[in-house]
């Protein structure tokens, strides 16, 4: 007896899931949200800080996706997609907290990092519930467009273009602000291990000016 | 912005071409090495906690909540409703108005009491024979009407 072999199932790309979710294939849309979910609620929760409001935020920029679907033209569904959610939680982020503008100067020439490092392993982040709390406490001091781009480099890996892309920048304008962003964060995350600082939240808002 | 703390940064994100990335390697001072660390650190720190954080999220159902409530009920701007109007309900309103016209200038004309009327005895019913004559004279009805004892 011989028996065939189905082959490989190859999933879906994104722009033929596109097309069935404009008809209205809710099933469809189904799987875009369930391929790129995780990587919206990342940078939902990087800009939020609240889970719940990163959970709001992801949801509302997949519902506000699916009501553009005939305006999305192209085949980088992925980003255009974090366009919209970016642009979601920047503005939520700005409503839910004033920023000094000059808090990351972006004329000033971006400083050296400080060999010292952060202090600690980052693998601890991975268990550590309170060193994830700080981490992102000292996340939210930063504006939201460093945030943005720190977070589209660090976490999904984006080459400079393509943050200049999804955000609409210049790319001198998104090295600036990455390479001020983690400066900014190896200063916020040093009390981590340094005994005399009891929350990163004070060390946060000291600014150092020139 | 410092040539050479953008050429760092650069490097660290392999946005270096192979040429340049071999010359700054291999010109790394021991500070620039632990600067590297340090960039990669702070990145670290940033990736794991935002992977931990977002393990297991499944946000369908809030989702598909949503876009049904927002299908159920959609509010259409003043120019689409006014368009949809335009498209849709003036023409069925023209259309009635002209069915209504045309069923006054060709139905029926006034009713007759002109029939014959009979009387039937069936098994276990009375029954009513009505012959209607049309309007014209040219054809008749007849309805049989019965009722059960």
């Amino acid at each position: 007896m011989t028996a065939t072999s189905p082959g490989p199932v190859t999933a879906p790309d994104d722009a033929s899931l596109v097309v069935s979710a404009r008809g209205g294939d809710h099933g469809a849309f189904r799987t875009l949200v369930e391929r790129h979910q995780r990587k919206i609620f990342r940078l939902a929760l990087s800009m939020m800080r609240d889970p719940d409001a990163a959970r709001d935020a992801t949801q509302d920029a997949f519902v506000r996706a699916f009501e553009h679907l005939a305006d999305f033209k192209g085949t980088g569904f992925y980003t255009w997609l974090y366009r919209i959610a970016m642009n979601l939680c920047i503005d939520r982020a700005r409503h839910r907290k004033r920023f000094v503008d000059e808090e990351l100067d972006e004329t000033l020439p971006p400083e050296a990092m400080s060999p010292a490092g952060v202090g600690f392993d980052p693998a601890r982040a991975l268990a550590d519930r309170e060193i994830r709390e700080r981490i992102l406490a000292a996340l939210d001091e930063l504006s939201p467009p460093h945030r943005a781009v720190l977070v589209l480099r660090e976490v999904e890996g984006m080459a400079y273009q393509e943050i200049a892309d999804t955000m609409g920048s210049s790319l001198g304008t998104v090295m600036s602000r990455l390479f001020h962003a983690r400066k900014r964060m190896q200063e916020m995350l040093r009390p981590l291990v340094e005994p005399n600082v009891n929350s990163i939240d004070n060390a946060a808002v000291k600014k150092e000016r020139p | 912005m410092s040539k050479r703390i953008e050429q760092l940064h650069r490097l660290h994100d392999g946005e270096l071409d192979a040429a340049e990335r071999a010359r700054v390697e291999g010109d790394l001072s021991l500070d620039e090495r632990a600067q590297q660390k340090a960039i990669a650190d702070v990145g670290a720190a940033v990736r794991n906690t935002l992977e931990a954080a977002s393990e297991g999220v499944d946000l369908w159902a809030g989702i598909e909540q949503k876009l049904r409530a927002t299908e159920g009920g959609k509010v259409l701007p003043l120019r689409r409703r006014l368009r949809t109007i335009a498209l849709y309900v003036l023409p069925a309103l023209a259309a009635a108005a002209a069915g209504i016209v045309l069923f006054l200038s060709l139905g029926p004309g006034p009713i007759s009491n002109a029939c014959d009327v009979e009387m039937l005895d069936v098994a276990g019913a009375d029954a009513t024979v009505l012959k209607v004559p049309d309007h014209e004279g040219k054809g008749s009805t007849t309805v049989i009407w019965t009722t059960e004892e």
